[in-house]
């Protein structure tokens, strides 16, 4: 029977392993995507042995089976939190000051053995689940006009068939650039008061160095490793004067922080609080700046924040969410 | 691979708020769309698994 189907049909989901490497039943969270790449992959040997004729190959095996690729779509703030909180690995949640709302503070866990997901997919022709999905990057894209967006790379064991039952929540908060407040500061400022600094793009890109590790007598991988933790943010903004370039040369260390706050959207019980997610670097330095100065253009500044482990309060970042969802 | 049937999801039409499983904490209840029915339904939000210690991590004290 045919049954063809555009990728528009295709359904991801994801749940935070309690047990690392233990599939889920279920997803926590159904993500639309806006693109999306996840899927089996192998590698083959093929046998080249000679045979006494000319021909190459006579053979083939299945050396190793994963699962990799992308998934792409806007920032909502309830499941967002589950691809933090596998970028980051750790989380405290509390009370919110709303009645019904919660405050989630994210922070790096100090292992390379961080938290892992079950990936549900289901499509026309499959209905299957992934287990041991781990993050090997997240990048949060904030620019002018645009919803913020993220895009989450995933290497995780081969797919086993699994009955989904695919379920979107469609009253999520999401965010525009219009919600977004970037800010700098001296480094050890308290940046919660700071204003506004005058950016055009902000990307945050969360590096964790993924990498499956396989063992004898099995092809698919007996472990999967988060390695070292990197956080970069890509910035553009007009060239009104020298003060980054100054702070690039000067190599000053600087607090920044990226507000999302949804003044738009009311959550909590009392319908009180704004939804929000703030994402807060200690320690930060400027790098690769360069000038954009095309003939016809407004001169430009672009450079990257490199995150820095601050040793005073014992992080490179940590991201702060509020939201209804009681916990991850 | 096997396609599965889509089950006819529970609707839950009290939009008041849900104590969670195993947690103390109030959940709020939200609108889902199941996409295999073209039904929304107001529904909690799936319960916080039992969280069990997971001793194949090897956190560091900092």
């Amino acid at each position: 029977m045919e049954n063809d189907f555009i990728g528009r049909r295709i359904s991801y989901g994801l749940a935070i392993e309690s047990v690392r490497g233990t599939a889920e039943d279920s997803a926590e969270f159904w993500l639309p995507h806006l693109d999306a790449g996840f899927q089996d992959k192998q590698t083959k040997a093929l046998n080249e042995s000679a045979l006494g004729v000319i021909d190459k190959n006579n053979d083939s095996i299945v050396t190793e089976e994963w699962a990799e690729g992308n998934i792409n779509g806007k920032v909502m703030v309830n499941s967002f939190v589950g691809l933090l909180l596998l970028a980051l690995g750790d989380i405290n949640t509390t009370a919110g000051t709303g009645a019904g709302t919660h405050k989630h503070v994210l922070s790096r866990l100090n292992s390379n053995l961080g938290k892992s997901a079950t990936l549900f997919r289901k499509d026309p022709v499959a209905s299957v689940r992934y287990a041991l999905s781990v993050l090997s990057s997240l990048e949060i894209s904030i620019v002018t006009g645009e919803y913020v967006t993220f895009t989450a790379e995933f290497v995780g064991r081969k797919s086993e068939d699994h009955d989904n039952t695919v379920s979107f929540a469609v009253d999520e908060a999401e965010f525009t650039s219009k919600y977004a407040a970037v800010k700098i500061g001296a480094y050890g400022a308290n940046l919660s008061a700071a204003p506004a600094q005058a950016f055009k793009s902000a990307t945050i890109s969360i590096s964790r160095e993924v990498e499956a590790y396989y063992e004898l007598g099995s092809v698919t991988p007996k472990q999967i490793h988060n390695k070292t933790f990197d956080v970069t943010v890509a910035v553009e903004k007009r060239h009104s004067d020298n003060t980054f370039k100054d702070y690039a040369h000067d190599n000053t260390k600087l607090a920044f922080a990226i507000d999302l706050v949804n003044t738009d959207d009311k959550i909590g019980t009392a319908n009180d609080t704004n939804p929000s997610i703030t994402f807060a670097w200690p320690k930060v330095v400027v790098s690769e700046w360069e000038l954009g100065q095309g003939l016809d253009d407004i001169v430009s500044e672009s450079f990257t924040l490199q995150g820095l482990f601050d040793t005073v309060s014992g992080k490179q970042m940590d991201v702060t969410v509020v939201n209804e969802t009681a916990a991850y | 691979m096997t396609t599965a049937t889509d089950k006819n999801p529970q609707e839950e039409s009290d939009a008041t708020p849900v104590v969670a499983k195993d947690s103390k904490l109030i959940t709020a209840k939200r609108k889902y769309f199941y996409p295999g029915t073209g039904k929304t339904v107001t529904r909690a939000a799936k319960a916080p698994a039992v969280k069990t210690k997971d001793t194949s991590t090897n956190e560091e004290t900092k």
